[in-house]
């Protein structure tokens, strides 16, 4: 048997281990899902090493990347500037003061930088991708095509600025709902989003089906022949 | 129907996604209008030579099925059109996907087209995964040297070396980004922070069945200029790339677009079912009290 | 040469955005008694908490794949009031995790809703359990942990993606009592028809100024209210000349500006 046909059946294994809590919950199913928690636990601790804290950390403090030919000379001179990353990357570990109760405060720091950086951010993030949406929803009332009443065009838009004030009135939470019309302004925002949730149920089942479909297409294409393949 | 245990239901679901799987059996997908927008703007699109195409394959293996069906129908008709293509993640998980999914499709194409090639570096380049989130594609915006930025690419080689990628100057010279994800708040994020003064890049989207409400509300605003929906919108590009490039080969995206229309036949029926036994036995409650 | 996001018009945006944040935040710090909607779910909290301690069953609060955000801090506001309920009728609370740093703050949070409620002695730091910050271990993680624990309630707040209907599935299969609220609207769906209560969208955050009547949150509430209704009123005002525009075309009238002109003075 080779690597790859070992892969494959304990691929298949796990799946169909994780798929057994469809019966009920079992020591199969037990099995596998610690073993899916360490591995994804191991393997991002791994990944992050090899792939971003040797090569562009590590690598260039100690200069590891300095190639040194045969007639002495250097591919480039070491910088030591780079030791600066030790900064940063010091000031990250604060995070690991949480765990001490005297001198969480310092935590803090770290977290209060990273709110106040993703902050920042936002809101140049917020108008570029709100801005459009808002533009975008100034629809005329009554769209002419060729000096006709485009019918259909028209009533889009109606039923898109009437559901866009419902749903937001129904969001409202500052403001108290007095009387029947404000109850019923705000029972019709909730009775539009059912009809919208309703459409994003059809779409998720879709997803679930496509995750479902992916395992099962693995399961006929690979991991039943090679059972097969491996028996024989 | 009340009493039909949920087993039954699981097994019926299974039965329906995996006989077409088992048959290889395909029907003619749908039309999908957003994937036939994306598709005619990348048969349209030109590209100066020292421009590229981005393509940002932000999924892991457990959307493989949509996602990797819309990666692959997308970057073969790049290819076809030998435009060069720089592939690149912000997930970590869609590493080996970039690698993978050129080479497929690359030996594809040679396979289909004796005499012709297709090349790492020339075709296509892996900038491979990039950590940073928003910070990598706000620096991507703002720098004067992309080339530079990028430095090496997923093997080690210096980007300033590989024929498709060295002539690129600033994310101008991104012609189109092709994002192609299902991860919650990955499109959002390029919408935000992948632009630069006087560049908005046109946009084309792959999105998991999930995310097609979400999606459609920004192809409504004109921030993507194309969509492909779910495995449906890879089946109907599929459809139409074979359209124009005759193949013989057995198409995986219409093959899994056919089980997937199957299982969503089946729990039609088991909700009008279900609902309408509801209905009746509600009544029948009323009546007896 | 300002880039696009930096105009005359964005800033004033932005302003009149923060301006009732500041002075909702200041008025609640006053002493202001703000009005805050009651919203439904939040009457079934204390109930939900309270049929697990009927039962004997532990109570689990996750709040999903949320990283350190808002949304955290409005998951937290509920979880401090579901922790101090679960402290004072005597249940097992089972915290599962998915994000590190948010490990560290709710189990402050956690623990000084035990103090608050006088057991302190009770809390144990071990249930606040990382599972994994892989989506899908994560969801396993739970799944397992709610059947071998047989939890009595759940709540699921925060962000959530592909997993919730198969954290919702594994509480439901169990007869917990569920309350859900997430600020994904896909996922509301599924917690519609598997949670006996749900918060849509904003309503977590409602929720949980309504339950820690904490002045932030009370007045940031109340601030987004008040920008909520300046966006509403632009875009009224921007489907009226819209419309008058279209009409304009065909009847002769005069063209008025866009609006979408006077906010970012350039085109994207």
């Amino acid at each position: 048997m080779s690597w790859e046909e070992a892969t494959i059946l304990l691929a298949g294994i796990a799946t169909l281990g994780i798929y057994s809590f469809l019966i009920r919950e079992n020591p199969f199913y037990r099995f596998f899902e610690h073993l899916f928690i360490g591995i994804a636990a191991g393997w991002g601790i791994v990944f992050s090493f090899k792939n971003f804290i040797w090569p562009d950390l590590m690598v260039p403090m100690l200069g590891l990347d300095i190639i040194t030919f045969p007639d002495g000379t250097t591919s480039h001179p070491y910088n030591p500037w780079t030791l600066l990353y030790l900064v940063p990357m010091a000031f990250g570990l604060l995070f690991y003061f949480v765990y001490s109760k005297r001198h969480a405060w310092v935590a803090k720091l770290a977290i209060g930088f990273l709110l106040g950086m993703a902050g920042g951010a936002e809101l140049e993030g917020f108008f570029n991708l709100i801005l459009p949406q808002i533009v975008g929803s100034f629809k005329p009332l009554v769209v002419f095509d060729e000096g006709i009443v485009d019918w259909g065009a028209s009533v889009t838009n109606w039923v898109f600025i009437l559901t866009l004030i419902l749903v937001m009135y129904y969001f409202f939470f500052t403001f108290s709902r007095r009387g029947i019309y404000a109850e019923r302004i705000a029972s019709g925002g909730r009775w539009l989003m059912m009809v919208c949730f309703g459409a994003y149920f059809g779409s998720t089942v879709m997803a679930r089906m496509a995750l479902l479909v992916e395992r099962l297409q693995f399961l006929i294409a690979q991991w039943w022949p090679t059972v097969t393949g491996v028996l024989s | 129907m009340r009493e039909l245990h949920r087993r039954w239901i699981y097994l019926l679901v299974a039965l329906a996604l995996s006989v077409p799987l088992i048959l290889r059996v395909s029907v003619p997908p749908a039309r999908m209008r957003a994937a036939d927008r994306a598709y005619d703007l990348i048969r349209d699109v030109e590209i100066a030579p020292h421009q590229i195409v981005l393509m940002a394959f932000d999924f892991g293996p457990n959307i493989k099925a949509e996602n990797g069906s819309q990666a692959e129908v997308v970057l073969e008709h790049l290819m076809r059109r030998r435009i060069p293509v720089a592939l690149f993640s912000l997930y970590v998980q869609a590493e080996p996907f970039l690698k993978s999914i050129p080479e497929k499709v690359a030996s594809r194409l040679m396979a289909e087209n004796p005499g012709e090639v297709w090349r790492y570096g020339e075709d296509w380049v892996n900038l491979g995964f990039r950590p940073g989130n928003f910070l990598v594609l706000q620096s991507l915006a703002r720098s004067e040297d992309i080339t530079a930025f990028f430095g090496k690419d997923a093997f080690a080689n210096r980007l300033a070396d590989i024929a498709a990628f060295r002539n690129a100057k600033t994310v101008k010279d991104i012609a189109l980004l092709v994002e192609i994800s299902g991860l919650q708040g990955m499109l959002e994020l390029y919408l935000r922070f992948f632009r630069a003064e006087g560049y908005v890049p046109k946009v084309v989207h792959g999105c998991t069945s999930i995310s097609i409400p979400d999606a459609y509300i920004f192809l409504d605003s004109g921030q993507l200029s194309g969509l492909l929906e779910g495995i449906a919108g890879a089946a109907w590009y599929s459809a139409r790339l074979r359209k124009e490039y005759p193949r013989q080969e057995a198409d995986e995206a219409q093959i899994l677009n056919t089980s997937l229309g199957v299982a969503h036949l089946l729990i039609i029926l088991l909700v009008i079912v279900g609902n309408v036994v509801a209905v009746r036995s509600a009544r029948r409650g009323v009546a007896q009290a | 040469m300002a880039v696009e996001h930096a105009t005359l018009g964005i800033l004033v945006l932005t302003l009149c955005m923060l301006l009732p944040v500041w002075v909702g935040i200041r008025r609640t710090r006053q002493g202001h008694q703000l009005f805050v909607r009651r919203i439904k779910a939040v009457d079934a909290v204390d109930e939900a908490c309270g049929r697990a301690a009927e039962m004997g069953r532990p109570v689990s609060f996750s709040s999903g794949l949320t990283g350190i955000s808002p949304v955290l801090y409005a998951c937290l506001g509920v979880l401090f009031h579901v922790a101090k309920k679960a402290a004072t009728f005597r249940s097992k609370l089972l915290v599962p995790q998915n994000d590190a740093q948010v490990l560290a703050v709710t189990e402050d949070v956690v623990r000084d809703a035990y103090r608050e409620s006088g057991r302190l002695s009770s809390f144990d730091p071990k249930q606040i359990q990382f599972l994994s910050d892989e989506q899908f271990a994560f969801a396993a993680g739970y799944m397992g942990l709610v059947q071998r624990e047989r939890i009595g309630s759940a709540f699921l707040l925060g962000n959530f993606a592909a997993e919730s209907l198969m954290l919702a599935e594994a509480g439901q299969q169990m007869g917990a009592m569920q309350i859900a609220g997430t600020v994904n609207p896909e996922q509301v769906p599924f917690f519609i028809c598997t949670c006996d209560y749900t918060m849509i969208g904003e309503e977590l955050f409602g929720a949980s100024a309504y339950l820690t009547r904490e002045p932030v949150q009370l007045g940031s509430l109340y601030g987004q209210d008040r920008a909520k209704l300046m966006w509403l009123v632009l875009i009224l005002a921007g489907t009226l000349v819209a419309t008058w525009n279209s009409m304009g075309e065909v009847l002769g009238w005069p063209v008025i500006p866009n609006l979408e002109q006077l906010i970012i003075w350039k085109a994207w």
